[in-house]
């Protein structure tokens, strides 16, 4: 014990010490130091800041600028996404045959864990964070986000989030969390490995990060736009994030609030939540608190990105903006008042899940505002079926039998009968992947100009488009026929009857892994050798006067003495080459 | 030029700035100090490298003038949850690392008053 601690005290020393060098190296101390002549050493600093940023690596470790933080966001969902799609793959393997051939259940159990937690709070939140950082400021005319250092410590809280998160499967001598993303209680205290303690942490940090975020957009929106944005004229993808900061900023707070309460309970002996002295039923309560709106905070950003990208390929203007702005703020006021949805077999009162079933189905009146919106946008519209357009039609089509089969879910009688089967894992993936995945991959093709110079390539787009389709249907699918069935979710073996199903899902799944690296290859490739973009507005948006500021943004870097440098990229010599 | 290559990374650079990560890495060790047993020394030095990067990002942005008053804010914060820890409840081992990072910051927060009034 005592030398354990002195070996730790003195790595803490180490640390410290190349902290401090690394600090000195990189930052002037004395710059700090107003000495005597306080105005005046102020007023001389000031007049330095004149060069963006630095070069190298230190760029990136250092910066504070919103277009970089954006694509470090990116390219570390882009990580994430990988891990937790090859976990599913495994999982999905396994389940290729009823019996545990591949992987043992505690493993499953493991990269079940794994993958929603790894989808959810790895992928998805800081995803739509690095297209909100990046194009918000852009959007709404301002020259960075209101916090540029808070926007910085938020990003760098994610890696060690992430790293504790998956620290179970990096630590070989300890087991991995096997709680399922909800953790629910008993059995998130009973299980003795630290992996969960280090899930919990990892998650605390990746909360904290969000709501940073959040308070960020949030002062960003309000604050920082152009002279020329006013509320009326702001775009919809800001409305939604705005909308979706304000669910963070009241859902993550519960949720740290709960994870601590849960650690706790593990390792100082509290009883928030255990069988005697606490209720296991609370956790549920404060965890679905948070978790119902998280589903929100998932799905608005993304229906921004379709509302406004879809129009841009319709030839028209986006059909009731205004109420789909309304359908937003309606979603998510509404998203606080239907958690105990998920509980209706836990044996809560029949009463109350009688009011949260209704107010569960009005969600669909705002949903079903934004679907007939978009399909009236795109009636009587000069279709143009390029890769952005097609994954919002995609995501149109996914959201519809998403949404539609959580309407039935949201009914207590039937609610009873699907509870914890394939059903479910059907329905809330058509959203997750058919819906959310699809407006971001939407988004990474129709802003690939933009924030590379170049243009990707267009066949491999489509491919990508139809193999994730094709695979995320015949996945989801057959997850909703299982689930007809009656197979319960999380099981790594299953009954002989349910095999056809099974191997339909799984077949699905490797084809949504193959459209994914149709992605990666095409945004690697593209970004290193793709066409060059010849002019500022690449998408003939204003044909249909639809040039909105982040383009205008775009043509002025461009037309600028400056050569313009893609954000991310190298700085180019060869401007004039291709 | 000359002038520039003595400022320092956040002097010449409008859009960087070097305390982010420091500031994330002591969040990170100082709560995996706090909540797991037996790791008292990572408790302190995260609290510590936690302190001196508030205290940096604070007087780098300009929210703050000087060095030495966030610095003794956050003694005085780091010294509370200390004495609370040690005094309501049974993590006393918890309670004395935030203390005994209280004084250390205190005593960093007295030398920068004295080198930053000049008196040193």
């Amino acid at each position: 014990m005592a030398t354990s601690s002195l070996v730790l005290t003195v790595l803490m020393g180490v640390l410290l010490v190349a902290v401090a060098a690394a600090l000195a190296r990189l930052e002037d101390w004395r710059s700090y130091t107003p000495l005597s002549d306080v105005g005046g050493a102020l007023g001389e600093r000031t007049d330095h800041g004149h060069e963006e940023k630095p070069g190298g690596i230190v760029r990136w470790f250092t910066t504070v600028d919103h277009k970089d933080i954006g694509i470090l966001y990116g390219a570390y969902g882009t990580l994430a996404f990988a891990w937790g799609g090859l976990a599913v793959l495994l999982m999905r393997t396994e389940l290729a045959a009823p019996a545990t051939d591949v992987i043992g259940p505690a493993l499953y159990n493991g990269l079940l864990t794994s993958h929603g937690i790894t989808m959810l709070f790895l992928f998805g939140t800081p995803m739509i964070a690095a297209f909100g950082n990046y194009f918000i400021p852009l959007l709404i005319g301002a020259d960075d986000m209101a916090f540029p250092r808070i926007n910085a410590i938020a990003f760098w809280l994610l890696p060690p989030g992430a790293l504790l998160i998956w620290s179970g499967f990096m630590i070989p001598s300890i087991a991995t969390a096997q709680t399922s993303w909800t953790m629910y209680t008993p059995l998130s205290i009973e299980m003795a490995s630290p992996a969960v303690d280090m899930m919990l942490l990892g998650l605390h940090l990746t909360g904290v990060s969000a709501t940073m975020g959040a308070i960020n957009f949030i002062a960003t929106i309000f604050t920082e736009r152009g002279d020329d944005v006013g509320w009326p004229s702001l775009d919809i993808f800001s409305w939604t994030m705005l909308t979706q900061s304000g669910l963070i900023l009241f859902s993550f707070p519960l949720l740290g609030s709960a994870l601590v309460m849960l650690l706790l309970d593990r390792n100082f002996g509290t009883t928030f939540f255990t069988v005697s002295g606490g209720d296991p039923i609370l956790w549920q309560h404060l965890f679905w608190f948070f978790g119902h709106p998280e589903v929100y905070i998932l799905v608005l950003p993304p229906m921004g990105l379709v509302s406004l990208i879809l129009p841009k390929f319709s030839g028209r203007k986006l059909f009731g903006f205004k109420f789909v702005v309304y359908s937003t703020l309606a979603i998510g006021v509404l998203s606080f008042g239907v958690w105990a949805h998920h509980m209706f077999t836990t044996g809560i009162d029949p009463r109350l899940r009688a009011s949260f079933m209704a107010v569960s189905l009005a969600i669909a009146i705002p949903s079903a505002v934004k679907v007939f919106n978009w399909i009236t946008t795109m009636w009587n519209g000069k279709l143009r079926l390029t890769a952005p357009m097609l994954f919002c039609i995609g995501f149109v089509q996914n959201f519809i039998i998403g949404g539609v089969t959580g309407v039935f879910l949201a009914a207590v009688p039937v609610d009873l009968i699907l509870h914890d089967t394939y059903y479910v894992v059907g329905h809330f993936h058509f959203i997750v992947y058919g819906a959310i995945g699809f407006a971001l991959f939407a988004g990474t093709y129709y802003w690939f100009p933009m924030f590379t110079n170049r243009m990707y390539q267009k066949r491999l787009a489509h491919i990508h488009f139809w193999t994730a389709l094709v695979g995320s249907n015949l996945t989801f699918l057959a997850m909703l026929w299982l689930g007809y069935g009656g197979m319960p979710r999380r099981y790594a073996t299953y009954l002989p009857q349910f095999l056809t199903a099974h191997q339909i899902a799984t077949a699905g799944a490797f084809l949504m892994g193959v459209s994914t690296l149709f992605w990666l290859f095409n945004m690697v490739v593209s970004w290193r050798e793709g066409p060059r973009v010849e002019s500022g507005d690449p998408w003939n948006l204003e044909q249909t006067d639809q040039f909105t500021k982040d383009w205008s943004w775009y043509d002025q870097q461009r037309e600028s003495p400056v050569p313009a440098v893609p954000d991310g990229g190298e700085p180019e010599d060869d401007q004039a080459a291709d | 030029m000359v002038e520039q290559t003595e400022q320092g990374l956040s002097d010449q650079y409008a859009r960087a700035s070097p305390w982010p990560i420091p500031l994330v890495l002591g969040i990170v060790v100082s709560e995996i100090g706090i909540v797991f047993d037996g790791l008292l020394p990572l408790a302190v030095g995260g609290l510590l490298l936690l302190a001196g990067s508030v205290v940096g990002i604070l007087r780098e942005s300009g929210f703050a003038e000087t060095l030495y008053r966030p610095a003794a804010g956050i003694a005085a914060v780091f010294g509370a949850a200390g004495a609370g820890l040690y005094v309501g409840t049974a993590a006393t081992a918890r309670g004395l690392a935030f203390g005994g990072t209280a004084v250390v910051v205190a005593a960093a927060a007295v030398a920068l008053f004295l080198y930053e009034t000049g008196r040193l």
